[in-house]
Order: C-alpha cells, then structure tokens, then sequence
C-alpha cells in the first residue's frame, strides 16, 4: 500500500466521529436520492405502461410518415412481425383509423381501433378494463365494438346499443353496423372519450384495408429495453418507421425527459450543499495538522504527497459513504418495489396523474441502473472536487510557521 | 582534513513587523565541518531558531549566502529545496515531530521511503538504530503511545537512517526534563562519535550545552563568542 493511501485511509479512521458524521451525512442524500429516483421511476414505469398498453406500445412500427390524418398500411408487415418476434417483444397488429360513430344519442368523431382481441388480451390494458359486457365475445350476426365510458356517457350508449360506424372507401361513404358490447374505463380522458374498438377485419372492410394493418405495436416486458430494441427494429426494418413511446406520445416522453431533468438539478443543488459540508470537514482537518504537514514539508516531504493524501481522505469518505447510502436505498427500494406503494392509501387523493395518465393502483419502485450508477458517480466527484482547494492550502503551509504553531 | 557540510557568508534575515524591522539576524558568518557536534546557545530572541531555518533551507535570507556542501541555495527551486532536505539533511524539532497516524517505525523510515529506499534496506538501517537509541520492540507503537524522549529519539533515528550530512535540531530537549534531556544528548553525541554524523543544534539548557564539541553563541543575530 502506498504511503499516501496508508495516511489517508488511517487519518480517516483516526478521526472516527468526524468521519462518521461527515458519511453519514453524505449517505443520508445518498439515501434520499435514489429512493427519490426509485419512486419517480416506478411512476415512470407505471404510466408507461399505461400509455404503451392503452396506445400504441412500448414501440411502433408504421409507414414512415403515416398518422391518423393520412392513414397508411403498413408495407412490409409480414417482414415487420418478424422482426418483434426476433426482439422478444409482443407484437399487437392494429388498424387505426378515423370514423365516424353514430349512435341514438349522436355522433362524433372518433378513433377506430381494428383489433385481434387475442393479441391485445396480454399486452393491452383495454381487455381488463372492460368493466361493462366483455371484451369481444363472438356471438355471431352483428359486429361486436368495445367502447370507452366517457364516449358511452357523453352519447347515451350503454350494452346492446347499436352504433353505426361510417368512413370513406374508395371516395364513397362506406357504413358498418356494429352493437356495444363492452365499455372500458382506461381512467385517461383522452382514450375514454375518443376510442372504438372493433375486430380488425370489420375496420379493414369498413375502409378498404383488408388484411392489413397500420401498425405494430410493440409491448416489452422491461421498460429499459426501449431504446435498444428500437434501434434493433430501425436497423431491420429500414423501410418502415420505428419510434419509442417517447416519440409517439411526446408529451408523455417530455413529461418525463423534464421530471427527470429537475430530479437531477436538485440532487445537483443537494450535493452542492453536501460539498460545502465536505469542503469544511476537510478544510478544518487540514487546518488542525499545519504543524504535521509543516514538518513533513520541512523534512523534505514533496508537497504533491500532501496534495494526494488529503483528496484521499475525501475521495475515500465519499465511496465509503456512498457505498453505504446506495446498498441501504437498493434494499428499501427493493423492498418497496415488492410490495408495492399504495399512493392512494398514503395521500388520501382520488385521483394521481403522473403526466396525464393516471396511476392505477400501487407504484413500484426500482432503480433503473444507467441513471442510478450516473447519479451515484456525481457524489465521490463533487467530494474530491471539494477537496482540491483543503488539499491545495496543504501544500501551502509555509513549515517555518507551521513550526511555531502547536 | 576536513570538509566542509555547510557554510554561510554574511547572512542577514530580516523581519517586518508593521513599520519595525526586527534584525533577527545580522551578518552571520559560520562554517561547520564534517563531524562537528555543534550547539547554538544563546538567550530568547537571539536568533537560534531563525538561524537554523536558514542552515536548513527552510527560510530564504534577506541578504548574504548559505551553502550546503558546495550547492549554493539562492536561485533554488522550492521543489529542488524540498529534495535537498530530504537527501541531504535530518531534521528533529523542538516537539511534535512525528506523524500522528504513522507507528514509530513508519515515522522513523520516513525519509528513506521518501528517497524510494528497498524496503529490506530500510528496516535494516531503522531497526539497528532503534536499537542503538533503546527503542528495540517499539516500532509498532503509535507517537501517543510512547513518552516525549522516546518520540524525540524516533525522530532522531529518522533524521539518521538516510545518514544525512548534516543533522540540524532546533531544541530538541525542550520539551523533556533534564535527565532525559542529558540521555538524549549523549545518545546524539554516541551516534555523532560512531557514524560521524555531524550535528547543529540549539539550546538553552546548560547540561546539554556541556556536552558540545563546539559553542557558538549567538547574541541580537551575531556570533557572539566561540568555544
Ligand atoms: N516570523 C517572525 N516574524 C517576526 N519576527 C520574528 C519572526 N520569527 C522570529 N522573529 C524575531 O526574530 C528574533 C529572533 O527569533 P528566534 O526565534 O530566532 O530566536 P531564538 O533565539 O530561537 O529564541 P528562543 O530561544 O526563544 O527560541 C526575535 O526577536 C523574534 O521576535
Ligand atoms: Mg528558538
């Protein structure tokens, strides 16, 4: 062991309270940081999956360009299936077009989802939240549709009722008939209101795409996998358009790009504070030896090894304590992500949006590990670079003077 | 024949104290040869310790000359400085000589480490000096675990084990009462007699003063008289 990381590692030990105040301390924002980041995250995740098991995936694979506006099956969708299947992810096939919905209470415009309701039953929230009726039960003569509860109230519609379906096909007004016969409550106003879901082959009849589909949506079992399976799609599908949830529903990705951005600028602003606190332990225990380092400078010490061991002893300090910090926070968030949060419980609040999606029921938390490990390195950086300036006054110390101070 | 370690040449050092300049030292002329066992006597205030810094290197006069062997200091960097006392001089200080967080032994193979000296080689050179000071099975104590002459004699053993040309101790028994004092000093002046490590110390007791080769007595920042 050198002599510099023997003095450092001892003078730390030497100074027990001082030490253990200083890291506890920076273990306690440790602490509070990840459990920070690990509910936030869990909530991420949460409404992520809402958004990705209510719309259009994790990922989504179109024509490049196409939206409601301009509709366009999708190309290569044999090819494309493939290629989720070859990702591990879920592939949910899906026309997605606007009709219009006419029922005894009125019309509107809506979004027709063109399903096959067994793919959407595991990797689609609308399956379990069909409160009312089922989720399509064949039951012969009429088309089946499943609608939303705030598009079924605002119409008068309830089971049974007949809603008429029309889109143009060929430049003619084509017409499908179809009868509620279930209502789901996704609990987002924007999906309540706007989606009519029916069997595929109805909505391909009804706007001249048979057999075809306008998307692939793409549900993944790990959110943190998104971007890498995006980018293994894009490089297989070159000639289809490949986004992330972020991309398809921007103001969900900002949403969370901006929570995430001033999480980051308050642990900056936490450890800045932390570092004070660092800069004085250190600047005092630096003061407190000017005799020592005096002497070990006047014995022909050179002032680099000083230098060294005082950001060691900060350096040090910070893994120390980090370490401790972050292994107390994985088992709590560990913990809690087994169990579960349930904020309904704890806040007393009917209702929690996270980003205009609403938490279902209990959060997880988990600590993705990029932005746990990127946080984490932010501490022992801040402690050193608040040592640089202790560490400098130490090989200052004129030892002369350092000799008349006892 | 004789050798000179260190010399200097019209040494003044002066300090400003507001609008007063103190002349702690006044052309100060003095040559020590190898294997001197030289005390610096003189009452408070005569400019002991300031002189000693200068012989040291740890001070830069305000005007004249030191030099250590023929190696002039003026001009040196304060890195090269550094090196020069490491390589070339032992010191030992009044009191609180040694690194706290450092066992007896460490501290004594300090320099040695620092000169980048074998570790076998290195604790030959301390242990057969600890032997000779009476510190035999003491090096893994820490300095709070050991009496005030027994710190001093460690950082004797220090000054000695890269057997410098010079040892320099501003007093070195200060701090310990006069029977210890007096031991000190003899185990200085065995090591002086056996290795022929020369030695410039000061002093204000008057058994230690007894026991030098040579006195120089300093008096307002001047030799005063020699013995
Ligand atoms: N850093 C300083 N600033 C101002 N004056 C100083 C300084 N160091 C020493 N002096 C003055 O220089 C003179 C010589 O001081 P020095 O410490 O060399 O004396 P000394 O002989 O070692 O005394 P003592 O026996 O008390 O240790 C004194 O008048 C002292 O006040
Ligand atoms: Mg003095």
């Amino acid at each position: 062991m050198t002599l510099a990381l023997r003095m450092a590692l001892r003078n730390v030990r030497r100074h027990a309270r001082r030490s253990l105040i200083t890291a506890i301390t920076i273990a306690g924002c440790v602490f509070m940081m990840l459990l920070t980041i690990g509910v936030s995250e869990g909530s991420y995740r949460e409404v992520v999956n809402t958004a990705a098991r209510s719309g259009s995936g994790h990922v989504v694979v179109r024509e490049p360009g196409a939206d409601l506006v301009e509709p366009a099956v999708l190309a290569h969708s044999e090819q494309a299936m493939a290629a989720v299947a070859a990702v591990d992810g879920h592939a949910v096939p899906r026309l997605k077009r606007l009709v219009l919905a006419q029922g005894s209470g009125g019309a509107a415009t809506v979004v027709a989802l063109g399903v096959d309701p067994e793919a959407e039953r595991h990797t689609s929230v609308l399956p379990e939240a069909t409160t009312q009726g089922s989720w399509f039960e064949k039951d012969g003569r009429v088309a089946s549709s499943v609608i939303g509860g705030v598009f079924a109230r605002q119409n008068g519609l309830s089971l049974g009722d007949r809603l008429v379906l029309s889109a143009s096909r060929d430049g003619q007004v084509n017409t499908v008939l179809t009868r509620v016969t279930g209502i789901f409550e996704v609990g987002s106003d924007d999906v309540d209101a706007n989606l009519v879901v029916v069997e595929r082959p109805v909505l391909g009849e009804l706007v001249g795409a048979e057999g075809g589909m306008d998307e692939i949506a793409v549900v993944l079992d790990d959110i943190d996998e998104v971007d890498a399976v995006a980018r293994k799609l894009s490089a297989a599908l070159p000639e289809s358009e490949v986004l992330t949830w972020a991309q398809a529903v921007p103001a969900l990705g900002d949403f969370v790009t901006l929570d995430r951005t001033g999480a980051n600028l308050s642990f900056f602003v936490l450890f800045g504070l932390v570092s004070l606190a660092i800069l004085n332990a250190v600047l005092m225990s630096v003061f407190e030896r000017t005799r020592e380092f005096g002497v070990l400078l006047a014995v022909g010490t050179r002032p680099r090894l000083l230098f060294t061991v005082v950001l060691l002893e900060s350096a040090m300090l910070a893994l120390i304590s980090t370490t401790l910090g972050a292994v107390v926070a994985w088992a709590v968030v560990a913990w809690l992500g087994d169990v579960g949060i349930d904020v309904y419980a704890i806040s007393g609040l009917e209702r929690m949006d996270v980003g205009g999606y609403q938490l279902a029921g209990a959060l997880y938390p988990y600590l993705p590990a990029e932005r746990t490990f990127r946080s984490l390195a932010l501490v022992p950086t801040l402690a050193v670079l608040a040592a640089l300036y202790p560490a400098w006054s130490a090989t200052r110390i004129p030892p002369v003077e350092a000799m008349r101070h006892v | 024949m004789s050798e000179t370690v260190l010399r200097t040449q019209g040494l003044w050092r002066t300090y400003q104290q507001g609008d007063l300049q103190v002349h702690a030292l006044r052309g100060v002329d003095l040559t020590i040869e190898r294997g001197e066992f030289t005390v610096l006597a003189g009452p408070s205030g005569s400019g002991k310790s300031t002189l000693l810094n200068q012989l040291g290197a740890l001070d830069t006069p305000t005007k004249g000359e030191v030099f250590v062997g023929d190696q002039r200091l003026a001009g040196m960097s304060k890195r090269d400085l550094a090196d020069l006392r490491r390589d070339r001089i032992g010191f030992v200080f009044q009191a609180y000589n040694l690194v706290p967080v450092l066992t007896a032994f460490e501290n004594a193979e300090l320099i040695c480490l620092l000169q980048g000296m074998p570790a076998d080689e290195r604790k030959r050179r301390v242990d057969e000096l600890m032997d000779k000071v009476g510190l035999a099975g003491l090096g893994a104590r820490f300095p709070r675990e050991l009496s005030g002459g027994q710190q001093q004699r460690v950082a004797i053993v220090r000054a000695l084990a890269p057997r410098p040309a010079l040892v320099l101790a501003d007093e070195p028994t200060a701090n310990l009462d006069s029977e210890t004092a007096t031991a000190l000093v003899s185990q200085m002046r065995a090591l002086n007699e056996e290795l022929g490590t020369t030695f410039v110390f000061s002093s204000h007791d008057a058994h230690v003063i007894d026991q030098a080769k040579r006195l120089v007595r300093l008096k307002d920042g001047q030799i005063e008289a020699e013995a």
